[in-house]
């Protein structure tokens, strides 16, 4: 399981960070065609892995903060990584708008936004669930919570022109 | 072994239908029989080009499977047959099995061609492959996805989730059920997806002889499980919401 709490949302978690990751924040992830979308078009939960959200952190990108060369670089790696990948997308998230989702069994948050930037990129962050837990099924639940943010989605060569 | 398919013999026979039905025949079976050669993967790749409603996975190795599954189309031949072929022959397409069921197939091929001279090619397209052999083929194809496949840090899934999708596919679709949409996620999870009428169910399993699940109906009424073995998928309660 991961480390973080609430609190540390409130602090710079990494030496490369640019500083605490804010509500009116947006944030990036790549969706691969087709392998994170439906036949209706949606992203599919499975695009979001139960061990990101327990133990990993889910990756994301700081809009603010983010380098156009560096994400163009990812996507097109990983659509030329398989044949059968169609193209990338970005899906923009706000941050205000997951750290708002509560799981309702308990009345507690769903999710953590934590700051832990890389040395080679400082606009990383992940998003973990705010819930100490290693049950599949309250994962499975929470990335049925997550997944429709990520249907806002963009062209990836609008980026440029962002 | 050179196992191309030689229908000569047959074109002996007057009737121009016949004939015309047996050059096409012919045209469209080759690349499947010549399988040894160089030109087997690109002919399978035209092939399922041309007939989108023929279901193989020619991304794949598995050319038992492949060749069970188009041929299975006209000769009413059970579809287990590629789905029952052990997971771990068919990742060696050119074992004494695989041999054993080309024989097997080109035989009561040419025993259906023999009887009836009303082999109309154009049938094979018509025909739906099972869902269980959808299903299966989804995951075969998953398992071709390596490490890394989605991106730093993603691994592909292991031979025993594998194996275990696969045995929850024929256990689940014992019954006739709503169709999944099964993928695999960046922690090497194969994933079962059904979104109906509002109703989500989200199911996977990791190799380790269980399955878990979340289940939300249109109504908000929830189901949480975890750690099920496999087979109890059978007497589990979810299976009667996905039938349909």
């Amino acid at each position: 399981m991961h480390k973080y709490t609430i609190e540390d949302e409130k602090k710079m978690c990494s030496k490369y960070s640019p500083g605490i990751v804010l509500n009116s924040e947006e944030l990036y992830r790549i969706t691969l065609h087709p392998d994170h979308i439906s036949s209706e078009g949606e992203v599919l939960p499975a695009a979001i892995s139960t061990d990101d959200l327990e133990r990993r952190g889910f990756s994301v990108e700081r809009e603010r903060y983010s380098d156009n060369d560096i994400i163009c670089g990812i996507a097109d790696k990983q659509v030329q990584s398989k044949e059968s990948r169609e193209h990338a997308e970005l899906a923009k998230l706000g941050c205000g708008e997951i750290r708002n989702l509560s799981y309702e069994q308990t009345g507690n948050r769903s999710f953590l936004v934590i700051d832990d930037a890389l040395e080679n990129n400082i606009a990383h962050a992940s998003i973990y669930s705010a819930m100490q837990t290693s049950k599949k099924s309250i994962l499975r639940k929470l990335r049925n919570q997550l997944s429709p943010f990520l249907n806002n989605r963009l062209p990836l060569d609008t980026l440029t022109t962002l | 072994m050179n196992t191309c398919f030689d229908l000569s013999s047959f074109e002996q026979k007057s009737s121009i239908s016949f004939k015309s039905t047996i050059s096409k025949i012919k045209d469209n079976l080759a690349p499947f029989l010549n399988y040894e050669t160089d030109s087997y993967r690109k002919n399978l790749h035209d092939v399922s080009k041309i007939k989108k409603n023929i279901f193989y996975n020619y991304d794949s190795s598995y050319f038992s499977d492949e060749l069970s599954v188009f041929l299975s189309k006209d000769l009413e031949v059970n579809e287990k047959y590629s789905s029952d072929i052990d997971y771990n022959r068919s990742l060696h397409p050119f074992i004494k099995e695989s041999d054993f069921l080309l024989e097997k197939q080109k035989s009561k091929y040419l025993e259906s061609i023999e009887t009836s001279s009303k082999v109309i090619f154009s049938s094979t397209t018509s025909r739906r492959v099972s869902p269980t052999n959808i299903a299966i083929g989804r995951i075969r194809t998953l398992s071709l996805l390596e490490d890394g496949w989605n991106g730093l840090g993603s691994v592909a899934a292991k031979k025993e989730t594998l194996l275990e999708a696969e045995d929850l596919v024929r256990l689940m679709f014992e019954n006739t059920i709503r169709e999944p949409t099964i993928s695999l996620a960046s922690d090497g999870e194969i994933n079962f997806y059904w979104n109906f009428n509002k109703n989500i169910l989200d199911l996977g399993v990791f190799g380790d002889g269980y399955y878990s699940y979340y289940f939300c109906s249109n109504e908000g009424k929830e189901i949480f499980a975890d750690d099920k073995p496999i087979k109890s998928i059978i007497n589990d309660e979810i299976l009667n919401i996905i039938v349909v």
